[in-house]
């Protein structure tokens, strides 16, 4: 029984409120119950035939605007919940929102933002996102669940990063290296990346809530048409915020950093080179290389988090990492 | 059932609604701070509570600091036997960062070199990042040759300046101690931050003036010419190349790695071991067990 599957999952991960295909799933979350121990108190579960269908498909019950009649009828998983009226105020949103847990832990993170603000803040944060595949192997989710996973936790990393104040984030999407695994999951993370660029331009994105300017940085020749097209779009459309910049690397690897960057020198000074005399100043002086970095948007970083404990860089930012402090948390 | 249906909310009003009260409650506080007074208040407050974290961060770092060091003891007493026998099959090239103000410290150094040989690394990179200081420079007067096969570099960077004193100091101790047969099979490399980044430098200009030579023949594509291996022959050509080290030990306050030539550092595992005047025996050993129980995948 699919509810089953998902079942465990919520025990596990009570992030996972976005994105289900379940219609059961899709229900109760549509109703946020936070407390996932609700789980625990089911009766029973089974289908029942209905002979109305909802006008509007591929939306879950609670977001349903009516329903129409169908003879043959459809079948609408079912699960009876046992619960307390306190849970049953939750579950309809019947208490105001004073006794919400979510507004609590709104008010202890400001306030914990605010002592962190008397101290230094760092300027420039840099993420690997690694240990997606390893997250899902330890919690024995489909393959491919991770990187989703993965996602939201960027995007609540993000937020907090953004509301402390820290003008530059730069985060390791997609290693040059990583084209070398099997073509499906290569393939699979592309169209993530690029339905998850496409959800930055709308309305209610992040973009917007706090005026960031997207770069996407790398080696974009590497990557195919569409994704590189959405890159640019990305861009192009954030060019005009100012706030806050974040800088996603795509197909980028710090060795082809630096040879791109070496290419560029030329390109700028040909004239130099052709005219160079030996025993003189060599024309391309380490300023030049610096100033086409593809990292020249931002200052170094100050902090380099890496997540999944692993003490590697693994060709990220060698250049620019000079002082910057290394983090390795085994959080997954 | 009419009830319960007006009493439901779609997902988007409640969120709504709990942003209202969030910024109800803010609007209160904000009311209140108004007074100058208050803010005053409230600003000391936090001042203190972030020195009270500050405070508590410090102090487990200290008893973590503590429990280390009782670990290294453990370990050097050759009680625990997990450290006993080091796989170095993994560990081609070792590397080690210290910071430049401790690289005066050369009896330090020495000693950690030793240590190292008595563990049974082969081959060690040592490096610092300036070459500044001219109280450094005066060691040039007093520099020995020992041995041929010792590459001569620019001189820069401590390690690299008092890099014979290190090398016959060490000589000297080893042969004290009876060692002398490993430590001739070692390899040494000083490097500084001339082969970083402007070690880099110099290689972008040895290539593009190889280009220009080359593009006179005809049909030689622009794409062909720079790319990484093309680099890295480029970087051995002007003596900056190197093998790349499995793993880099970092001697200093902060943990970074301070400029070592990031050409060579893509799969370096970096571990930090503190302050070069605080090493200990068992906390090297460990590093190198942990290393040696790392699995990487390069990627793919």
């Amino acid at each position: 029984m699919r509810y089953l599957e998902y079942h465990d999952n919520i025990v596990y991960s009570e992030r996972w409120r976005e994105e289900e295909d379940s219609g059961v799933y899709k229900a109760i979350t549509a109703n946020r119950i936070l407390d996932f121990h609700l789980v625990d108190r089911i009766v029973y579960y089974g289908k029942i035939l209905t002979d109305f269908v909802p006008t509007v498909g591929e939306v879950s019950l609670a977001e349903t605007l009516a329903f129409t009649k169908a003879a043959s009828g459809a079948p609408v998983n079912v699960v009876v919940v046992s619960m307390d009226w306190f849970q049953m105020a939750v579950l309809q949103n019947l208490l105001p929102n004073y006794f919400k847990i979510e507004t609590l832990f709104c008010i202890m993170r400001k306030f914990v933002f605010s002592i962190l603000s008397v101290g230094p803040i760092p300027n420039h944060i840099a993420f690997i996102l690694d240990g997606n595949r390893r997250y899902v192997q330890n919690w024995n989710m489909k393959e491919g669940e991770g990187h989703k996973v993965g996602f939201l936790s960027l995007m609540s990393i993000l937020n907090y990063c953004y509301k402390l104040g820290i003008k530059y984030v730069t985060i390791y999407a997609f290693r040059i290296d990583n084209f070398n695994r099997r073509p499906n999951e290569v393939q699979y993370v592309m169209d993530l990346m690029q339905e998850k660029i496409k959800g930055l331009f709308k309305e209610e994105s992040i973009v917007n809530i706090y005026g960031i300017r997207v770069y996407l940085l790398g080696n974009l020749k590497l990557l195919n048409e569409p994704v590189r097209l959405v890159a640019e779009k990305a861009m192009v459309v954030t060019a005009k915020n100012d706030n806050v910049v974040l800088m996603i690397c795509m197909a980028y690897t710090s060795t082809d950093e630096i040879v791109h960057d070496v290419q560029e020198s030329y390109n700028d000074k040909k004239g130099d080179i052709r005219h160079h005399e030996i025993g003189k100043e060599l024309p391309i002086k380490l300023a030049d290389l610096e100033k086409h970095m593809y990292m020249v948007v931002a200052p170094n970083p100050n902090i380099l988090v890496r997540t999944s404990g692993e003490n590697r860089l693994s060709n990220f930012l060698l250049w620019q990492t000079i002082f910057c402090q290394l983090y390795s948390p085994n959080a997954l | 059932m009419g009830d319960l249906k007006t009493q439901r909310e779609t997902p988007n009003n409640s969120k709504i609604r709990l942003k209202e009260t969030i910024h109800e409650i803010e609007g209160l506080f904000v009311s209140v701070a108004h007074f100058h007074f208050v803010r005053e208040i409230w600003a000391f407050l936090l001042r203190l509570l972030w020195n009270f974290i500050h405070l508590v961060i410090s102090t487990s770092h200290f008893l973590l600091g503590t429990a280390n060091t009782f670990q290294s003891y453990l370990i050097s007493s050759g009680l625990l036997r997990k450290y006993k026998a080091l796989d170095l099959t993994e560990l081609q090239y070792l590397a080690i960062v210290v910071d430049s103000e401790e690289a005066h410290n050369t009896s330090k150094i020495v000693e950690l070199l030793h240590w190292l040989s008595i563990v049974g690394v082969k081959n060690i990179c040592l490096y610092d990042m300036d070459g500044k200081d001219s109280k450094a420079n005066a060691f040039l007067s007093s520099m020995i040759l020992i041995a041929q096969n010792f590459h001569i570099f620019i001189v820069l960077g401590v390690l690299k300046v008092s890099k014979e004193i290190i090398l016959e100091e060490l000589a000297d101790k080893s042969y004290e101690k009876g060692t002398c047969s490993d430590q001739k099979e070692m390899a040494f490399e000083f490097s500084s931050f001339s082969d970083g980044k402007e070690g880099a430098a110099k290689a972008a200009n040895f290539l593009c003036s190889k280009y220009l030579k080359d593009s006179s023949l005809d049909g030689v594509d622009e794409e062909q010419l720079f790319t990484e291996s093309k680099m890295t022959e480029a970087l051995r050509a002007v003596d900056c190349g190197g093998p790349e080290p499995n793993l880099l030990l970092v001697f200093g306050l902060a943990r970074c790695h301070l400029g070592f030539p990031a050409w060579r550092m893509r799969y370096t595992e970096i571990v930090h071991m503190g302050p070069l005047k605080a090493m200990k025996y068992g906390a090297i050993v460990k590093a190198i067990y942990k290393f040696t129980t790392v699995r990487q995948n390069y990627g793919s």
